[in-house]
């Protein structure tokens, strides 16, 4: 797991002081917001789902982008990709790796950022 | 300066704030196109920040319908977009963002951006200010060309000054068009602006060259003529009132409009310390024109002071 630490860094300039708190802010917001997309992105969507499932995946890779989680990102790109499509069938093993991916993800940003 | 954030996102709206708060800009911020657009009419918003994809009126809808409606004043935009919609930012461009800029973004490339905003900014401020300053010192009436109703307003009472400092004396035509309403219900306004240029073309033609020609308002004019008495001053009133008869409106389809005019004069005969003499002599001349168009129009009718 990997993670571009060069957007969060940025702000570390920027911030001076405020720094750690800035990014740590900006961290537990992410967490909670991704636990939030999580109620949306846990399970295959239905057609009436869709839409909000297709949404949720494009919240969640704009915001783990934001802070450096680009492999997760990227899956949820897929995903997202895959619910524009209407490829449903396709989403199940994506959707599994999804979660794992965000803890490996989560675990990595609490290392770095301690 | 304050700047609006808009992000459906609560992270992505609280990271741009917080840059911009830093920079030392005001924010306000809302949560969606639709609270967005209440805002910036309700609190005269200069510069919005706008993600793109948002549910509901999304960032190029709430910039479109900015461009297309009528604010106080220009509302600079800068589209947030992710990095897979390059492909798609000229059509933000096109739906009238100034700029844009791609997420996860560079802190300071956005203080960057914001620097270029407010430079447009201040670009637009200027142009109105050179505006209102220019519509201030205007001295043309832009239809005919004459002098504007402030310009012959000061034009006569430098005159009536002079009259009194050499002892000469002064007269004041008031003339308007027969009808001029008439003319306007029936063929329309912009023969009507036709007939205003004609007349004062007519009346310059007919006029000498220090004498003061303008249009005072609407379908009124008023020439002032320095060192003339009467009979010179009704003579050149009746020349002009000729030549008004004389020089039918060609329209565009040759159809011909004969035009009449009428004519109130007024003389100043003695010259007085009275603050108010400037206002009298016009005054005088509008009552003999008001006189002359109740006898019927096409006549010169005069006062003298």
């Amino acid at each position: 797991m990997t993670i571009d630490t060069s957007v969060l860094d940025s702000y570390r300039d920027f911030m001076e002081d405020d720094a750690d708190d800035f990014i740590r802010d900006i961290l537990n917001e992410f967490y909670s917001n991704a636990e939030e997309l999580f109620e949306t992105l846990k399970a295959v969507p239905s057609p009436a789902e869709l839409q909000d499932f297709t949404r949720a995946a494009h919240t969640l890779k704009s915001t783990s982008a934001t802070v450096g989680a680009t492999e997760l990102s990227t899956m949820a790109a897929t995903l997202e990709a895959k619910g524009k499509e209407g490829a449903i069938n396709e989403m199940a093993p994506i959707i599994t790796a999804l979660r794992q991916t965000y803890e490996e993800a989560k675990a990595k940003l609490e290392e770095i950022y301690a | 300066m304050k700047i609006l954030v808009v992000d459906d996102q609560q992270l992505e709206r609280r990271l741009i704030e917080k840059t911009l708060t830093r920079l030392g800009y005001e924010v306000v911020t809302a949560d969606g196109g639709e609270a967005a657009w209440r805002l910036i009419q309700k609190e005269q918003i200069r510069f919005v920040i706008t993600d793109w994809n948002m549910p509901g009126l999304d960032g190029v809808q709430l910039t479109q319908k900015i461009r297309s409606s009528e604010l106080s004043g220009y509302v600079y935009v800068i589209l947030v977009t992710s990095n897979d919609r390059s492909d798609e930012i000229v059509e933000g461009l096109y739906s009238g963002a100034d700029d844009y800029v791609t997420k996860p973004f560079n802190p300071a490339e956005l203080e960057a951006r914001v620097a270029v905003g407010e430079r447009v900014l201040t670009l637009e401020d200027n142009l109105v200010r050179a505006k209102n300053q220019l519509e201030k010192l205007a001295m043309v009436d832009s239809l005919t060309g004459l002098m504007n109703r402030r310009a012959i307003y000061k034009f006569t009472r430098g005159e009536l000054e002079r009259a009194r400092r050499i002892a000469d004396p002064i007269s004041v035509i008031f003339l308007d068009i027969d009808k001029f309403k008439h003319i306007n219900d029936t063929y329309g306004h912009l023969v009507g602006d036709e007939a205003l240029k004609l007349m004062a073309q007519i009346i310059r033609k007919r006029s000498r060259t220090y004498d003061g020609v303008g249009r005072w308002a609407g379908d009124e004019f008023l020439v002032v003529m320095p060192g003339a008495n009467q009979p010179d001053v009704r003579k050149a009133a009746e020349r002009i009132l000729k030549g008004v008869a004389d020089t039918p409106l060609v329209l565009p389809n040759n159809d011909t409009v004969q035009l009449r005019a009428s004519a109130g004069i007024a003389t100043l005969q003695k010259m007085t310390n009275s603050p108010t003499l400037l206002d009298d002599l016009i005054q005088a001349a509008d009552e003999a024109l008001y006189r002359s168009k109740s006898l019927g129009g096409n006549q010169v009718e005069e006062n003298s002071l």
